[in-house]
């Protein structure tokens, strides 16, 4: 029961980092990504391929990061330029591709089999005790990346992305570059998402295409959502709030034990979606908002 | 040559196929201001739709078609309702998370019902036409005359009824078409019928062309995207060229390169034209 809340908790953290990605991103600067996954991906894998090859973990895990944060950069920087209101689908798209090349490129890859055997962290601790210490990681990197976000947000970086997010001729009339300012922001949010995914390919030791489906960019949406926008730690416990959530469609089993197994993986997906769309109708600016101040809303 | 050939009438194929959940997309994009994920999860929908009026009800191609399109309609006019009435003029956001909340949904309804199994339609084997090398299924021809049947009555309907008229009003400026005394409610709720008959029929054709899957609801979403992008989101004569293009540049691409790619050419179009032309190649307004 311990080592199950213990996974519990490290898979909320893991998503608790993909949701504050995209909090500086869309919660900070406004920006829509639907490709988390994709970083989450580039993470897992930069890390898993190099420390196969011989890389030691805490240079393989930074190499992930950048990898992460420099398809980020490229993508905002090919696809800001213009049209922002693209971003979505582009992000949308860029998920999907990453997966084909995860599943067709076998000498780098795996395949659809995955890389088996990436080195763990904690590789002479026990497995009762490797997932204690693996929690206290993941929340080390969670609580980091929140005192870094929350720096940065009270940084003169910070407040000029909120003033984008509300108004960027604001900011633009006042000689900012409010494109290098998105760009980075963007960047911000992938780096996060690749620390997600290479603390996850060393936990796992094993990283492979159907763990990187867009579901998972979903979740991250519905953590950022149950936080509201541009509140990091609402962010988090919105992830483990999702946490819950998805681990108790797990006794669907044996409320409904007629059903398939590929049956209650669909239903926990249209639970997911449901969820998802009922956040946005009824409570789009985060729940945790809705609770503190029910009458502004 | 041979080659290229047979990838020129594949793509036209596809490209037909790809017109109609386009316009749909790109006359919902036009008229109510954000991109509808959720075409694709109805695109499924509707493919699995055919197949029940394909195997169980053993109806002619044809037939199918209609059934599905009709089937679509509520569902699509519901989607409307329930879910995206009260984002109308509302901000980007919020209606396209609940588009691709829809979407999966959609996608995982197939799922749960028919499951992930590989599916194809009851479509009686025919010799193929060969002339040169070059091959064509006489069932590829119907695709492709009831997709521009299809198109073509939405055209007509756009351009010479006066609820066309009201559509294009409200797509040209909403808040003006309401001044001069047009019901935008009611050109939303047909725009609505439009896109989701349109996104059903798709389907159908998509999986007598090949086969049906759940996972279709991705091959179909990348390539809409690029084919509304490439002829400028919101014009839906853009969006019969820009499927048409697409349709090609996938198949030639794909005599080339391994097939699996098919949705990274589509990726591969969107970000050359957010970096060029982001208005689209194909300045057309209908």
């Amino acid at each position: 029961m311990i080592s199950y809340l213990i996974s519990v908790g490290i898979f909320g953290c893991f998503y608790g980092l993909l949701a504050m990605g995209l909090s500086i991103q869309w919660g900070m600067a406004g920006l829509v990504n639907f490709g988390q996954v994709a970083f989450f991906a580039l993470g897992a894998y930069g890390s898993a391929v190099l420390s196969l090859n011989g890389v030691p973990i805490y240079l393989s895990i930074p190499a992930g990061m950048f990898l992460a944060g420099l398809v980020g950069a490229l993508l905002a920087t090919t696809t800001l330029r213009l049209r922002e209101d693209y971003l979505a689908l582009v992000t949308l798209g860029l998920g999907e591709v990453v997966r084909l090349i995860a599943v067709n490129e076998m000498w780098l890859t795996g395949g659809a089999a995955g890389l088996p055997g990436v080195p763990r962290i904690f590789p002479y601790a026990t497995t009762q005790f490797d997932g204690l210490w693996f929690l206290l990681l993941a929340l080390l990197a969670v609580a980091v990346t929140y005192a870094v976000l929350e720096v940065t947000g009270r940084s003169p970086f910070g407040r000029v992305l909120k003033a984008i997010r509300e108004d960027e001729a604001v900011p633009r009339s006042l000689g900012r570059n409010v494109f290098s300012f998105k760009v980075q922001a963007f960047a911000t949010g992938a780096v996060i998402a690749g620390l997600a995914g290479a603390l996850f390919a060393h936990h796992l030791s094993l990283v492979a295409p159907d763990q990187f489906l867009p579901v998972v960019t979903v979740y991250a949406w519905i953590a950022v959502m149950l936080g509201g926008q541009g509140n990091h730690l609402g962010a988090f416990i919105g992830a483990l709030c999702l946490m819950a959530i998805l681990e108790l469609t797990r006794f669907g089993k044996d409320l409904l034990p007629f059903l398939e197994n590929e049956q209650l993986a669909a239903a926990r997906i249209i639970i997911v979606g449901v969820l998802l769309v009922s956040l946005v109708k009824f409570c789009p600016d985060g729940v945790m908002k809705k609770i503190r101040k029910p009458k502004n809303a | 040559m041979t080659i290229v050939l047979q990838s020129i009438i594949n793509g036209l194929i596809s490209g037909a196929i790809l017109m109609l959940p386009t316009v749909g997309f790109t006359m919902i994009y036009a008229t109510l201001g954000f991109p509808n994920t959720a075409i694709a999860g109805m695109v499924v929908l509707g493919a699995y739709a055919g197949y029940v009026a394909s195997v169980h009800l053993e109806l002619p191609l044809a037939l199918c078609v209609v059934f599905a399109a009709i089937v679509l309609v509520p569902v699509g006019v519901g989607m409307g309702r329930v879910v995206f009435r009260q984002f109308y003029g509302r901000k980007l956001l919020a209606p396209l998370i609940a588009g691709v909340g829809m979407f999966l949904i959609l996608e995982n309804v197939v799922r749960f019902v028919w499951g992930n199994k590989i599916r194809s339609l009851n479509i009686p084997l025919e010799r193929p036409w060969t002339f040169g090398g070059l091959h064509l299924n006489p069932d590829k021809l119907t695709i492709v005359v009831l997709a521009v049947a299809l198109v073509g009555g939405v055209f007509a309907c756009l351009k010479f009824t006066p609820i066309g008229r009201a559509i294009r009003a409200v797509s040209d400026d909403s808040v003006l078409a309401e001044i001069r005394g047009i019901n935008s409610a009611r050109a939303i709720l047909v725009v609505w019928v439009i896109a989701s008959g349109l996104a059903g029929a798709a389907g159908v054709l998509m999986a007598a062309d090949t086969i049906m899957t759940p996972l279709m609801a991705w091959e179909i979403l990348l390539p809409m995207f690029a084919a509304a992008m490439l002829g400028g989101i919101g014009s839906p004569l853009g969006a019969v060229l820009g499927a048409l293009v697409m349709g090609l540049t996938t198949d030639l691409a794909v005599a080339f390169l391994p097939p699996t790619y098919k949705s990274a050419i589509a990726f591969t179009v969107m970000v050359i034209i957010l970096l060029f032309r982001p208005h689209g190649i194909f300045r057309v307004k209908l």
